[in-house]
């Protein structure tokens, strides 16, 4: 067997992937080949490594309060980068090393992100939006909240959709970028606090509170976002 | 002497443009147009200012400067209802400020929305609606009922007005004089009340203080509801229930009522109105902003 062609089957070889008479035949190479010794000496310890990677890290602190208004944007574009990667992965050859480091990479911080959001829970207990209530919660408050959180998904789909329409509207996109971060600010603020409390009695209008005032922020950049 | 033939007309036209173009640069503007004292009137501008003034006659008259750039000044519409309006190119970048001078009857209902340009009403006895992006509103008048709006800009209020709504995203508003009726809205604005005896106030701020500075009616509703803004009334006695929540701010009283001490730290407070007093409420939830109930 040629050494390039060796070298493109080992990573199928280590996966098992390899009809018997091309195993014998790489077998054979890589006897004889120092280097794809090496490579796939390289390649087990990758593996190896990658299998002994924790499947959780608790975060040094607590990165909730800061995320969780963006959790829709934060997911999507999770989403979204996440295809253009695996498109990336079709249209580069990367090398295995490269592939598994990056994927063991982004493997940690998938989990660790999803442990350090205590408001995700399993997922049969997930809303249409991922986001649960925690225990002890009055379940009228936590429906209210819900409610609110759908429908500032829904502004943003529509902002987003007029940010497309018309991206120079210039007072509309100052409104939001100066003002969207002190609402922001303010439901991460109670959120944290509701979930840290929930039977606190009147978080949970706190928190729709500061959903409504990003409900109407967001109806105001709408309208203006129409008439421009 | 073909060529001769034509080179005094182009001459004198390049002429006629060059002369033009200052001209054109700011068009002074001077319209007259009957205007019932009940009709309707609608004025649109988007920088530069515009500056209202009520009279006694049944007629508008506009006069100022139209921006270099603007298309037309466009007033349409008749003596009930009429539309003044600043109509700008399609797409136009580069079109420098107009300044409005209008006088108006003073009892018509009037209706300005402008972009960055500044809104300045005086002895006004209409009803108003008033709305910038980012151009500060100033209103003094005796309307009826007021819509202030704005995004930016600041909101200076002397109004006569028993029904008076205000919103803005992150300008100021000061109201002197208005009564009754009151509704505001800002999220890092902050927020002022001077005078006036009030049956109804709802007022939310996520970030922006409030300081009330009035006299509540002793049947009054007054609802007061921010994130992080503190909240300051100051009255001359507290003939209301009253109902003041906080999560982390401080409260502090100076009535004493029910016992309460005069500060208290998280959580709800609530203590009833004296006995013989009327059936009003004032309410105050904040999140992380204090609260202080101060005697005049």
């Amino acid at each position: 067997m040629k050494h390039d062609i060796a070298t493109e089957l080992l990573n199928d070889y280590l996966d098992g992937e390899l009809d018997a008479p091309l195993v014998e035949d790489l077998e054979g190479h890589v006897k004889q080949c120092v280097t794809c010794r090496g490579e796939l000496e390289g390649l087990r310890q990758l593996l190896a490594g990658a299998a002994a990677l924790p499947r959780t890290i608790e975060p040094g602190r607590d990165l909730w309060p800061a995320i969780a208004n963006e959790t829709v944007q934060h997911q999507k574009g999770v989403e979204s980068t996440t295809s253009r990667f695996l498109q990336r992965l079709g249209l580069f050859s990367w090398s295995w090393p490269t592939a598994l480091a990056t994927a063991a990479v982004v493997g940690v911080l998938f989990f660790s992100s999803f442990n350090a959001e205590p408001l995700v829970g399993p997922a049969e207990n997930s809303s249409p939006a991922g986001v649960t209530s925690p225990e002890g919660t009055d379940p009228q408050g936590a429906a209210l909240v819900q409610s609110l959180e759908a429908e500032c998904r829904e502004g943003d789909r529509e902002l987003d959709a007029y940010s497309r329409v018309a991206p120079d509207s210039s007072s509309v996109s100052r409104m939001l970028r100066e003002s969207m971060p002190v609402v922001d600010q303010a439901i991460a603020e109670a959120r944290a606090a509701w979930l840290s409390s929930p039977d606190e009695p009147g978080l949970a209008r706190f928190l729709a509170s500061a959903y409504r005032a990003k409900v109407a922020l967001q109806g105001r950049a709408i309208r203006m976002a129409s008439e421009s | 002497m073909n060529r001769m033939r034509w080179m005094v007309p182009a001459a004198l036209t390049v002429a006629l443009i060059l002369l033009a173009t200052p001209l054109m640069a700011q068009t002074e503007i001077n319209e007259t147009r009957p205007l019932n004292g009940s009709a309707t009137l609608s004025v649109s501008n988007i920088s530069g200012s515009v500056k209202l003034t009520g009279w006694n006659r049944d007629e508008v008259q506009v006069t100022g400067t139209l921006g270099k750039g603007a298309e037309e000044l466009r007033i349409s519409g008749d003596a009930s209802r009429m539309d003044i309006e600043v109509v700008l190119p399609r797409h136009s970048r580069n079109v420098k400020p107009t300044q409005l001078v209008i006088s108006l009857p003073r009892t018509c209902r009037l209706d300005v929305s402008t972009v960055s340009a500044d809104i300045d009403l005086n002895d006004f006895d209409g009803d108003i609606e008033l709305q910038s992006v980012s151009g500060d509103i100033t209103a003094v008048c005796r309307s009826g009922g007021a819509e202030i709006s704005s995004v930016s800009g600041e909101v200076s209020l002397a109004c006569d007005s028993d029904n008076t709504e205000v919103e803005t995203v992150s300008g100021d508003v000061r109201i002197r004089g208005v009564h009754g009726k009151l509704s505001g809205n800002t999220v890092s604005g902050d927020f002022l009340v001077e005078g006036g005896t009030f049956t109804s106030i709802t007022a939310e701020t996520v970030s922006g203080n409030l300081q009330f500075d009035g006299a509540l009616d002793s049947n009054a509703r007054a609802e007061v509801n921010t994130h992080s803004g503190d909240v300051v009334f100051l009255l001359d006695g507290l003939s209301l229930a009253c109902s003041v929540e906080t999560f982390s701010g401080k409260i502090t009283n100076e009535f004493g009522l029910n016992g309460i001490s005069d500060e208290y730290s998280k959580g709800t407070v609530r203590w009833e109105a004296p006995a013989g007093s009327g059936n009003g409420e004032l309410e105050i939830n904040t999140f992380s902003g204090n609260v202080v109930l101060k005697r005049k």
